[in-house]
């Protein structure tokens, strides 16, 4: 048996947990292979992975975020040097690059997941904005949110419906990009966010809780879940993963578009992240086994497409994105088709690869929702950022 | 002695008991000693093993993905400690919840132990009710709290706000976060210190008091004069655990504020987990982790002096 930690929960825990089921039933590596799956609760699970790396007691296969790749590149086996020749072809290169580092593949890709903005059509109409018609761009945003605020009673937008740091990174670093300015250097070792643009974006989200009105001053986990899940704000920010929260919504008519829609955008660039399957080193394992939990990460990765069509992220098997599978997704039109648009066009960028630190690590970007809850000012709120990135990744 | 009880290994002692003697030591030290070995080693490779092993690796970069490669540095992180204003912002928030969490805890537990030794109706009901919220784990105190503390959505801002119109941020401002933690601990962990105050009062004679009633002695009196010398062992565990306990606090804070708002909740052991599994520096966050231990030793034996005195 190989054993395989995820940390999905939810919707795509369902779909994961069934993929892993169809395994053990179809044992598509013969009779003797099976997979023995662990979850992990979200909020446990890099520390239990990180401790059972540090023991010697980490599973075969495990998930790990494209974006932790780099920290924990010194215990993790390139899964490719188990597998035939010629089967990183399977995988796309939008996602493949994002495993590869220093020229050398970390993992397998699973999927990419990048960010963009749910809205609530019925607001929209109360608003008296088309509901078909998202914004496309900056001056469209703003009247938007300036509609729904002043003929409704609703809020307009956040920036992540679980009022968290990291949520806020996404929709903040994605504006950062797309007008212009610079997040970090280009092997993550020195923060380069404390600029004009990042000011200004800064001081954007400052003014939407301040003198625009657009949503409570408040950093409470969850605020933004709950008011647009109740049907009380227009718009907010979030990965593909939360289409499955959308899909369990009875009567909620919802949309989605691209989020490019930054002031002075210059570029279309969004925040993206991505799932892959390490391979951590082990004393105990053998090549025998190593190379079978390569080939299960490869069939993981490669063979199932309702990782797209249910679970609603970007699968990075080649064979899956040709095979039209997606297209016949019931999510496709309202999600998938406009997530794969922006892959295809590479209009995104990766959440940081620090060599050192836990880019997901909360504290990192607190600050963020300190500026949204007015509980500290912009300029000294990015200023003490870039002191705590620093001190993050040891510099 | 004669030469045939010292052959047989039997001593007789000053206080006429016979005692056996294998060489030296008398059996009766060595089968204490034999008693104390599995927790001599359990101490041993539990504490001894871990506080060596702490103390090393704060003398090193440490590497704990591969700690051959750590490189040692001495004093570095000790320096680098003092000088790291998040440190200090961290020990300064963790002082404040202490503050805010050790007196009121110690108090509140102590008049609620002596109301309950009172003859009063369903007192058995009331200690049970004191103490049941510390069974509760902190995931299962936080959801709860995060629920009646909710800004917009929990139950007390509701009423707050029908009544008074007000709709305090408390868990979100800078200026209720820590005091909404403490207030959410103080509930939480009353039980513990309320049982053993409880427990301490019971054992104080009853004769004491009845002495003491005939001398035309006040209540207060007899609480200053009486109850509190009594309880002064039981006062001086509560504190000093207290002290101990609240100086380590961890769950509230990642759970409930996640060290927010601007890191007004971090507390040192917050900082000593950040550290080490989000920012890899395991070396610097056994620095942290002895500070710590110094402080709580030194504030230990503070306590045990002042609240102690001469008290043997």
């Amino acid at each position: 048996m190989l054993t395989y930690w995820t940390l999905f929960g939810g919707g795509d825990g369902v779909v994961m947990s069934s993929i892993i089921d169809k395994f053990n039933q179809e044992r598509p590596l013969g009779d003797g292979v099976g997979i023995r799956r662990q979850r992990v609760p979200w909020d446990q699970y890099y520390d239990r992975l990180f401790t059972a790396l540090t023991g010697d007691a980490a599973p075969d296969m495990a998930i790990m975020h494209g974006s932790l790749l780099r920290r924990f590149s010194d215990v993790l086996v390139n899964p490719m040097q188990h597998l035939d020749a010629g089967l990183e072809d399977q995988y796309l290169a939008s996602h493949s690059d994002m495993v590869t580092i220093n020229g050398e593949a970390q993992a397998l890709p699973m999927d990419f997941h990048p960010a963009g903005i749910y809205y609530n059509k019925t607001i929209f109409e109360e608003a008296g904005l088309d509901p078909e018609s998202p914004p496309s761009n900056w001056e469209e945003f703003k009247a938007a949110g300036d509609a729904i605020v002043s003929e409704t009673d609703n809020h307009a937008w956040v920036p992540t419906p679980y009022q968290d740091g990291v949520g806020s990174y996404r929709a903040w670093s994605s504006w950062v990009k797309q007008a212009g300015g610079e997040l970090f250097n280009d092997d993550y070792s020195e923060p380069l966010f404390n600029n004009e643009v990042g000011r200004e974006m800064t001081q954007t989200f400052y003014d939407m809780t301040g003198d625009w009105g657009w949503a409570e001053q408040t950093s409470e986990e969850n605020w933004g879940n709950r008011v647009f899940q109740n049907g009380n704000l227009g718009m907010v920010t979030n990965g593909t993963w939360y289409v499955n929260v959308m899909r369990e919504l009875d009567d909620f008519e919802w949309g989605f578009f691209k989020p490019y829609v930054a002031p002075g955008h210059e570029q279309n660039a969004a925040w993206a992240d991505g799932h892959t399957v390490i391979l951590p080193q082990s004393a105990d394992r053998n090549d025998r086994k190593t190379r079978l939990a390569a080939e299960a990460a490869n069939w993981i990765t490669t063979q199932n497409p309702e990782w797209g069509t249910e679970a609603g992220h970007l699968p990075a098997g080649r064979e899956i994105n040709e095979s039209g599978a997606l297209e016949e997704a019931e999510i496709y039109d309202k999600t998938l088709s406009k997530f794969l648009e922006m892959a295809e066009a590479e209009e995104y960028f990766f959440h940081p690869q620090w060599p050192q630190g836990d880019p997901n690590d909360e504290s990192n970007w607190s600050w963020l929702v300190d500026v949204w809850a007015h509980n500290s000012e912009p300029d000294e709120a990015i200023q003490g950022a870039e002191q705590t990135i620093n001190n993050a990744i040891g510099n | 002695m004669s030469i045939r009880n010292r052959l047989s290994g039997l001593t007789r002692t000053e206080e006429g008991h016979k005692r056996q003697t294998i060489g030296p030591v008398s059996r009766e030290t060595l089968e204490g000693y034999l008693w104390a070995l599995p927790y001599l080693a359990a101490f041993a490779v539990f504490l001894l093993w871990p506080l060596a092993k702490g103390l090393w690796m704060s003398a090193h970069d440490w590497n704990p993905l591969l700690p051959s490669e750590s490189e040692w540095i001495g004093i570095q992180n000790y320096v680098e400690l003092l000088n790291d204003p998040f440190f200090w912002g961290a020990l300064w928030n963790t002082l404040y919840f202490v503050v805010l969490t050790v007196a009121p805890m110690v108090v509140l537990s102590l008049v609620l132990a002596l109301g309950v030794n009172r003859n009063v109706k369903g007192k058995t009901a009331l200690r049970t009710i004191y103490f049941s919220p510390y069974v509760l784990t902190i995931a299962v105190v936080a959801i709860v709290w995060l629920e009646f503390l909710s800004t917009d959505f929990g139950p007390i801002n509701y009423y707050l706000d029908m009544f008074l119109g007000i709709r305090p941020q408390w868990l979100t401002s800078e200026l209720l976060a820590m005091p909404s933690l403490a207030m959410t601990t103080v509930w939480w962990l009353l039980g513990f210190n309320f049982v053993i105050l409880l427990a301490a009062r019971q054992n104080v004679p009853e004769r004491l008091y009845e002495a003491a009633r005939l001398d035309g002695a006040s209540t207060w009196r007899q609480f200053r004069d009486i109850t509190l010398p009594q309880m002064r062992n039981a006062l001086l565990f509560v504190v000093i655990i207290q002290f101990i306990y609240q100086f380590q606090v961890f769950g509230q804070p990642y759970v409930m504020t996640s060290g927010g708002p601007d890191q007004s909740t971090r507390t040192i052991v917050y900082y000593l987990y950040q550290s080490a599994f989000n920012q890899q520096s395991f070396g610097y966050a056994a620095a942290i982790g002895y500070i710590l231990f110094a402080i709580l030793v030194i504030i230990s034996l503070v306590n045990y002096y002042v609240i102690g005195g001469d008290n043997e």
